[in-house]
């Protein structure tokens, strides 16, 4: 307000300075006020709707998703035989039975609600999501559910610069994921997946289930726990599914909730 | 931080022995020539990939006799061989699975009534 009258006083005056200053001032006339006035509100409305997610543990109550006898029953507790585990894989085993690890679901339990939630809120503020497996039995189940989530999915033959060569692959200014979900982390030849390497370079997190055989290091929300069985896998999507559909909605509740309560804001027409 | 439910632990529910066809039973042993019953969940040709309750299916040929009852969705009687197929080769540093599980097909389920397998 102050900067439109002072800016008015100087056209007035004709000066030499005020050239710069009125194309200055003329090109931003206009912009001046829509920008500064609701800067203040839309703090607040980003501050309801960004903020206060954030200061509870469970906003979106993950928890209540699945119970340790459901993780039980699709068998998310088996492991492969001993001879194929993996060396950092050994904290996140419960034991061995007859050369077949199992994995401690009391871990996988707190781990899956840790990931489900970290997806609640990454969903929760627009980011982009994808789903990506290489195993070519539940290559179809993954891209159904990235669809019902209206995600991404990749499931084919990963090539090299996708994330990493991405402005030239792609054109230049692509939008990369914000979370990259790994349902198995493994390639058809049993090394570690391309992708995990490549998103921990370009700093995207990511969440992984890491079976007895995984690298669970690079991972940042690894959830150990069986990736081979088709009701195992079938639970993983219809968590995440549910997971990321709920936190839309949230979102789209906690608009229209502060939107009729914010005095009139641009976004709230948006709306 | 997330609600623990301390009854529910990990613990106790192993120890509940459970010999549906979800989950293999635990007091079952090694799985060399134990008796199970499982479905078939999907069929290519001759072959029908059968699932028991472990972590693999297995795959078992479709025998010359009595082989049009055995579509999928039917259960079946299995002898387990192996759980799930792994060898060590020389210079790995790991086994190699084959992401199966070996049995041999005893025969369809039949349907003798007192089968409350819950």
């Amino acid at each position: 307000m102050a900067a439109r009258a002072l800016t008015r006083g100087l056209l007035g005056l004709r000066h030499s300075r005020t050239v710069t200053l009125t194309y200055s001032s003329g090109h931003h006339y206009a912009t001046a006020t829509s920008v500064e006035s609701p800067q203040p509100q839309v703090d607040e409305y980003t501050d309801k709707i960004l903020n206060q997610p954030l200061q509870k543990p469970d906003f979106f109550r993950v928890s209540e998703l699945f119970s340790l006898k459901d993780l039980f029953d699709a068998r998310v507790h088996l492991g492969h035989k001993k001879g194929c585990r993996h060396r950092l894989m050994e904290p996140y085993l419960y034991g061995c039975r007859l050369n077949h690890d199992i994995i401690d679901l009391d871990q996988t339990v707190e781990h899956l609600q840790l990931a489900l939630n970290f997806t609640a809120h990454v969903a929760y503020r627009g980011g982009i999501i994808l789903f990506v497996s290489r195993r070519r039995q539940f290559s179809h189940l993954v891209e159904c559910t990235a669809k019902d989530c209206e995600e991404y999915a990749h499931t084919r033959y990963w090539q090299g610069g996708l994330l990493t060569n991405a402005n030239i692959q792609y054109g230049s200014g692509v939008r990369l994921p914000d979370l990259i979900i790994f349902l198995s982390t493994l390639n058809n030849v049993f090394q570690q997946h391309v992708g995990i390497r490549d998103a921990a370079k370009m700093n995207i997190p990511t969440v992984g289930v890491v079976d007895s055989n995984c690298n669970p290091s690079l991972v940042t929300y690894p959830i150990p726990g069986n990736d081979d069985t088709p009701v195992t896998m079938e639970l993983y999507c219809r968590l995440f599914k549910m997971t990321i559909n709920r936190a839309k909605d949230k979102r789209k509740q906690m608009e229209i909730l502060h939107g009729l309560s914010a005095p009139s804001t641009p976004s709230s027409w948006h709306e | 931080v997330f609600p623990r439910i301390s009854s529910e632990t990990w613990f106790c529910i192993l120890q509940i022995s459970s010999d549906r066809e979800q989950n293999l039973s635990y007091d079952m042993g090694p799985a060399k020539d134990k008796l199970v019953v499982g479905r078939i969940v999907h069929v290519v040709g001759d072959d029908m990939y059968v699932d028991f309750g472990g972590k693999f299916h297995c795959v078992c040929r479709r025998p010359a006799a009595g082989g049009e009852k055995l579509q999928r969705g039917t259960r079946v009687r299995l002898r387990l061989q192996d759980l799930e197929l792994t060898a060590r080769f020389l210079g790995a540093d790991t086994d190699t699975t084959l992401l199966e599980a070996q049995a041999v097909l005893l025969g369809p389920l039949d349907g003798r009534e007192p089968q409350n397998r819950d």
